[in-house]
């Protein structure tokens, strides 16, 4: 039987917001359909006393997140692409594959899990207008500075080795293709202005 | 290693890097006299180790930043945002908790004049006059570190290394960046290690951003 992740901490999950019409839940693709198949949990306890989630749930979750993040990632690389030529371009099809990787590794985590992997939303809110190459950056730096907090969460979520290992090396990564796009460092990466 | 360090630390640094620390030691000195011990009522963070080996990785990086400026001044302006990240690194690891028994850094960048410790504080940061006039000439650009404001007028390379060896540093000022990007990389990869060791999630987290952000330091010393 799969364990469902909490419904309300779907909003969380997305470093973009959905897409207006095309991405709303009531408009459910495959994923959604799955998500309702998914057994709800009973007593909920988790929403009741928010101190102490269940060590598995919290793992659960975070990884979750992380692929959600992906997904929204993936997604706006294909914006961004669009805007870049050249090198740029390149470079952008280059992070998107290794988005890809990411995402596909954090959903077999999640099967492993014995979960139901959080789905792609067909379209997602872009935080501003991307419609040339330098709001494509920007875009760029914003997504791997999103998810960089998202693998940070990842990291702090269990004591599991090979999930912490993963996390922690995609996190490098992360940080390395932020400033790649905008060739400024931060101290911490993932924890600035939390 | 350097269990001596707390011996050989000179006495006033003792003072100025204490206030927190040395209560700690204190504390496991009293409950503990034979030293470490586990399975004791007092027994000590189980991340003490795990902290300072981070705490060292950091001073050493400090070390090399600082010497490697003091035989390349014209490297000051490329280096001084990434020394500025290691002094903050620093900051957040020793703020984190204790270190093990009797261990006191070499380096405590914390602000102790504005904790309460004005008496101190000259003897870490006022000391400017020595570190060359042109102290102060590029804290103005660095805009990654608006949140640390009250930093800015410090100058992160006359910091007091304590009795860190300080390390040769090439002729070649191309050679002195190879060497700090080889060693921001071997610190990168000991802070993912010691991630995966530790046994708090909230020092976990710490220290990969720490290990992430040298790992940007790669990138942008040899995008520079």
């Amino acid at each position: 039987m799969r364990r469902a992740t909490r419904p309300s901490a779907r909003s969380r999950f997305n470093l973009l917001r959905p897409a207006s019409g095309s991405g709303s839940p009531e408009m459910s693709g495959p994923a959604e359909q799955t998500q309702n198949d998914r057994t709800p949990t009973p007593e909920a306890p988790a929403e009741t006393s928010p101190p102490s989630p269940e060590p598995a749930d919290r793992i659960l979750e975070a990884v979750q997140a992380a692929l959600a993040g992906e997904h929204a990632c993936v997604y706006g690389y294909g914006v961004i692409g669009a805007n870049l030529g050249g090198d740029e371009q390149a470079a952008a099809r280059r992070a998107r594959q290794a988005h890809e990787a990411q995402r596909d590794a954090l959903h077999d985590h999640v099967l492993a899990l014995d979960a139901a992997p959080e789905a792609a939303l067909p379209a997602y809110a872009l935080p501003f207008d991307v419609d040339d190459a330098a709001s494509a950056r920007e875009l760029a730096a914003t997504l791997e500075e999103r998810l960089a907090a998202v693998y940070v969460d990842l990291v702090a979520a269990g004591p599991e080795d090979d999930l912490r290992a993963f996390a922690a090396e995609t996190l490098i990564d992360v940080a390395v293709e932020h400033t790649r796009w905008t060739g400024s460092t931060t101290a911490f990466p993932g924890l600035e202005n939390r | 290693m350097s269990d001596t360090a707390g011996v050989r630390r000179r006495p006033v640094l003792l003072t100025i890097a204490g206030t927190p620390l040395l209560g700690a030691a204190l504390t496991a000195c009293t409950s503990e006299p034979a030293g470490k011990r586990v399975g004791d009522t007092s027994e000590p963070d189980p991340d003490a180790r795990v902290r300072w080996d981070a705490v060292q990785a950091e001073q050493d990086l400090l070390a090399l930043h600082v010497a490697t400026v003091a035989a390349h001044d014209n490297l000051r302006d490329l280096i001084e945002p990434i020394a500025i990240h290691h002094r903050r690194h620093l900051e957040s690891l020793l703020d984190d908790g204790p270190l093990p028994y009797l261990l006191t850094p070499e380096i405590d960048p914390r602000p102790g004049g504005d904790a309460g410790r004005p008496d101190n504080d000259d003897e870490i940061t006022g000391n400017d006059d020595s570190a060359g006039d042109g102290a102060d000439a590029g804290d103005d650009g660095d805009s990654e570190d608006a949140g640390e404001s009250e930093d800015d007028g410090d100058d992160v390379f006359a910091l007091d290394l304590g009795m860190i060896d300080t390390p040769d540093i090439p002729d070649d000022p191309g050679n002195a960046v190879e060497a700090i990007i080889e060693a921001e990389r071997a610190a990168s990869e000991s802070h993912v290690a010691s991630c995966l060791l530790a046994a708090d999630p909230r020092l976990a987290a710490l220290l990969s951003s720490i290990a992430a952000a040298e790992a940007t330091h790669d990138v942008a010393l040899r995008n520079a």
